[in-house]
């Protein structure tokens, strides 16, 4: 594997998006549409090819198959020249890219075939896999980018794909509705991913990443002092954009309305891969972050407040993509939580662990959806471990790393994001460390007890399902299966990339099971170090209270967990017919659209009245008296003089014809006298 | 002949020629009878053949001889014009019985 | 035509000859019957064939009192007395609008006559009389640097003679029904 080959991996996909594309428009006038079998072979197997292409060049990476190297660099053109903007159009594969790129490729492949299964029947199955491959492409341009442009192209590819698949099923005006303010939300951030691009390249001169990165870790004290706003700017901007697209608070409530789409397309864009998008590009641009500790306060800060949020949020809902959708809200919380403290390779882990738990937790939803013909109220489910036994093992699995119990991978990322949490390393005038370590230890109980809740009343409660539903449960298909499993598993054991317990622990070395640590630590570690030093706490050094931490976090997951069965065991007080609305009502339903109305009262409405004084002002007074003056003017000067001119009588057009002869000569001769 | 004279002068001649095209241009527009516009048509180009030979009179050489030259063939293409004429103006008079110029105004006002 | 006139005589019929000339037109501007605007246009003829002679055209005198005031005024005649209407119609020769509408025409008179007035012409020297031998000469010229018109002028002859065909295709009457009709007419109208 070497550089001339990294542009095959978004090729590859781009290639199958065009093929079922073109399938797709070829057989959109018969009724049942181009063939699936060929649809679904390219659909899945170009992503598999990528990922196999994305293990080769991981493997390089490391020293395999070729010599070790920092980075795999291939500039494919050059994009912009001139004015002192020297852009090429460059994939790079490091350390950090490879990371994401594995599990983006890789999940990816596996819920494009979990796609097949639940999506074979829908007749727009081939125009799906077309957008999913195009997704696909664009994410692996996000992380392949190796210049902020590039990033961008990426980051404005997911945003599209995400609209045109959360709106796919486009005829319902409400998944239509939902795409449209996915959209809008995500160009939002995106605004503030350019404001703080363009601050960043006047600050370095570049928008290449590894300059960037050079600029600031090469940077004296002097040059960072005064341009200290402009770098606090610059982060925060891009923060914004990071906030749309991984839905943080203010710009987080298009999440769940995104779960609209089909479940494939919750499962691989709004939990393993777009929303991760934030996190990632906060750990690229680290070295920009750390010499701002504002804008890490406010990462921080935000990132708190969202992952309590979305705990609470996820915990009265009655649909269950939506609980899911508020988890991953609350889980991209602590993400970033983990960025803004300074441990950026601890909130990678849990980017890491959580595209598997959440993908695999979602995908059993799917199935138990699928198998229940397309019932979501969790308050109508009940009593089917029996029924779905994979999809069963499937959330079981998952369930028990995302609430933190041991040794599954959530338990290890999320000890790790509340280690660094109490460590301190975020000022705000005073130590808010001991705070914030508590917010977050109790939303992760929260966690715990929401996540239990769902599991309680899908599988582990009496059954509610109809009986007539009940006797005709589809059974999971083998496409579906798969990856059920294989995610499942991986839930359980993607933890151990990284095991953070403390040194001389039964026997495991010093650092030697922090893989992942090791592999991040030439990308993210610089920032990391200037961190440390600023704050006088050495990263990783946290020894005492990594036990405490540790035992802690297990306690009030386990409690959180009983307390989860106990309260719903028996299901939800009562059971409502079918058809009712799943929208949380009372406390829990002003805290789900608490920031919905806000936004409905502080920004849509004074546009809407903007917009209606423009219409009444411009539209109706200016334009439509212009408009009026015009045509009547016309109309005066053709059906009136012109009218007038023409006379059907011979004679009179005749004369007329003189006259006109006679001024024109007249003319000519007082012209030229 | 060709010597000053008072009154018969070049200019007088074009003078005569071109009052002789006006009358038969008012003729042709303001007459109701169909013969009579046609009468006037034929005045006018008799008036342009008197310019012709009058101009013909002020030149030299050969371009004095293409001054009685063209007439000749205005002459011709006249006669031409004026059977064809006649031929369209009997069928007019048939179709709607009336030699009323007014009466072919089908034109939409 | 009258090569050896003095200036005064040429003058005095020039005068003579303008005048009927224009009398005449007048006449045909206002005549009531068709039949009498065409016998005046007839003599505006013969007064403007006079004038040519005096401005040294001969041929062309000739051949306008032959041609135009000879055939063409008698098919104009002749077509006038066939449709046999000019008598039966009392068209009115102005009515209050043809009046209005006269300055028109006019106008455009007047301007033509004061551009005309204001020429600076003036009789050359080198003035060939229009006999018949050099005008001949010059438009059946084959060779020489100057082409003559002998094309044109066997084109003009076509012209003529579509021009009468088509005219009398025009005029013709039932020019798609068959030649038998009339007969069974007759036939029936014997019965």
């Amino acid at each position: 594997m070497d550089s001339t080959l990294l542009w095959l991996i978004p090729a590859l996909p781009l290639f199958g998006a065009i093929l079922n594309g073109s399938l797709s428009l070829a057989g959109s006038k018969d009724g049942y549409g181009p063939p699936r079998g060929i649809v679904a072979t390219f659909a899945v197997l170009m992503p598999a090819i990528s990922f196999a292409l994305s293990i080769a060049a991981a493997a390089r990476l490391g020293g395999f198959g070729g010599e070790a190297a920092p980075a795999l660099r291939q500039d494919l053109f050059t994009w912009f020249a001139g004015d002192g903007l020297n852009l090429s159009f460059g994939l790079s594969i490091d350390r950090l890219s490879s990371l994401m790129l594995l599990f983006v490729t890789g999940i990816g492949t596996l819920i494009h075939l979990y796609s097949v299964g639940y999506m074979g029947e829908d007749r727009g199955f081939a125009r799906f896999m077309s957008y999913m491959n195009l997704f696909m492409t664009a994410m692996i341009i996000l992380v392949m980018g190796s210049s902020l442009p590039v990033t961008f192209l990426g980051w404005e590819g997911v945003g599209l794909c995400s609209y045109l698949l959360i709106g796919f099923w486009h005829k319902t005006p409400e998944y239509a509705d939902a795409a449209r303010k996915a959209f809008i939300y995500n160009r939002v951030g995106d605004l503030g991913f350019l404001l703080g691009a363009f601050a960043l390249f006047q600050i370095t001169g570049s928008l290449d990443y590894a300059a960037i990165s050079e600029w600031f870790r090469t940077a004296d004290a002097s040059a960072l002092a005064s341009s200290h706003g402009l770098i606090t700017a610059a982060c925060i901007l891009i923060f914004l954009g990071c906030a749309g697209k991984s839905a943080q608070i203010p710009l987080q409530a298009w999440l769940p309305d995104a779960m609209a789409g089909p479940t494939p397309v919750s499962a691989l864009i709004h939990a393993a891969t777009m929303v991760t998008a934030g996190v990632y590009l906060v750990a690229r641009l680290s070295d920009a972050f750390v010499c701002s500790p504002e804008a890490m306060a406010v990462v921080f800060v935000i990132g708190c407040a969202t992952a309590v949020w979305g705990a609470v949020a996820g915990l009265v809902q009655n649909d269950v993509k939506k609980a899911l959708a508020y988890s991953t809200v609350s889980q991209l919380g602590f993400m970033f939580m983990a960025a803004g403290c300074g441990a950026f390779d601890v909130a990678l882990f849990h980017v890491f662990t959580h595209a598997f738990f959440k993908a695999a937790l979602f995908l059993s939803a799917g199935a138990v959806i699928h198998g229940l013909h397309h019932e979501q109220d969790m308050r109508r489910m009940g009593g089917l471990r029996k029924n779905l036994p994979i999809a069963y093992l499937a959330m079981f699995y998952g369930w028990w790393a995302i609430t933190g119990l041991p040794f599954a991978a959530g338990f290890f990322s999320k000890d790790l994001i509340l280690e660094h949490a109490f460590a301190g390393h975020v000022h705000l005038g005073f130590n808010i460390a001991p705070l914030v370590g508590a917010i977050a230890l109790v939303t992760a109980g929260l966690t715990a007890v929401y996540m239990t809740r769902v599991i309680t009343l899908v599988f582990w409660s009496p059954s509610r399902v109809d009986p007539e539903v009940k006797a005709h449960i589809h059974g999971t298909p083998i496409t579906m299966a798969i990856p059920l499993l294989v995610l499942g598993v991986g839930s359980l054991i993607a933890g151990f990339v990284w095991v953070g317990l403390p040194m001389g622990w039964m026997g495991v070395p010093e650092n030697g099971m922090a893989f992942l640590a090791n592999w991040l630590s030439p990308v993210v570690g610089p920032a990391q170090e200037v961190l440390a030093k600023a704050s006088g706490v050495e990263h990783g050094d946290h020894n005492a209270m990594a036990w405490t931490v540790a035992g802690l976090g297990t306690l009030i997951a386990a409690f959180g967990s009983f307390l989860g069965w106990w309260i719903w065991r028996k299901g939800p007080k009562t059971v409502p017919a079918a058809g009712t609305s799943t929208a949380p009502t009372g406390f829990g339903g002003g805290w789900t659209f608490g920031f919905d109305t806000a936004a409905s009262w502080l920004v849509v409405k004074p546009i809407m009245i903007v917009a209606y004084g423009l219409y009444w002002v411009v539209e109706l007074a200016i334009l439509g008296v212009a408009g009026w003056l015009v045509s009547a003017g016309s109309r005066a000067l053709g059906d009136g003089y012109a009218l007038a001119l023409q006379r059907s009588r011979l004679r009179t057009s005749l004369a007329l014809a003189m006259l006109g002869l006679a001024a024109a000569i007249a003319a000519l001769l007082f012209a030229v006298k | 002949m060709a010597t000053e004279t008072i009154l018969m002068t070049p200019a007088a001649v074009q003078v005569l020629a071109a009052m002789l095209f006006g009358i038969g241009l008012t003729t042709a527009v303001i007459r109701r009878n169909i013969f009579v516009v046609l009468m006037g048509v034929e005045l006018m180009l008799n008036a342009v053949n008197l310019s012709f030979i009058g101009f013909s009179r002020t030149l030299a050489g050969d371009a004095s001889l293409l001054g009685q030259l063209a007439p000749l063939f205005t002459i011709a293409i006249a006669a031409a014009e004026a059977c064809v004429g006649l031929a369209m103006v009997i069928l007019l008079v048939r179709g709607k019985d009336t030699i009323d110029a007014d009466a072919f105004s089908a034109m939409k006002e | 035509m009258f090569p050896e006139l003095n200036t005064t005589l040429a003058n005095v019929y020039f005068a003579g000859l303008a005048i009927s000339a224009l009398c005449c037109a007048v006449g045909v501007l206002a005549s009531r019957h068709p039949l009498n605007a065409a016998v005046l246009l007839i003599g505006a003829m013969l007064a403007l064939s006079g004038i040519y002679a005096l401005l040294d055209a001969p041929f062309m005198a000739v051949v306008q009192v032959l041609v135009y005031a000879g055939a063409v005024m008698m098919l104009v005649i002749f077509v006038i007395m066939v449709l046999n209407r000019a008598r039966e119609d009392k068209l009115p020769r102005f009515d209050a609008w043809s009046v209005a509408t006269a300055a028109a025409p006019l106008a455009l008179t007047a301007l033509l006559a004061l551009t005309m007035a204001k020429l600076p012409l003036a009789p050359a020297a080198g003035a060939v009389r229009g006999e018949p031998e050099p005008i001949a000469a010059r438009m059946f010229a084959m060779s020489g640097e100057v082409g003559g018109w002998w094309l044109l002028f066997v084109a003009v002859g076509v012209t003529l003679l579509v021009a009468v065909v088509g005219a009398v295709l025009l005029a013709k009457r039932n020019l798609d029904t068959p030649a038998e009709e009339p007969v069974k007419e007759e036939a029936g109208h014997g019965h």
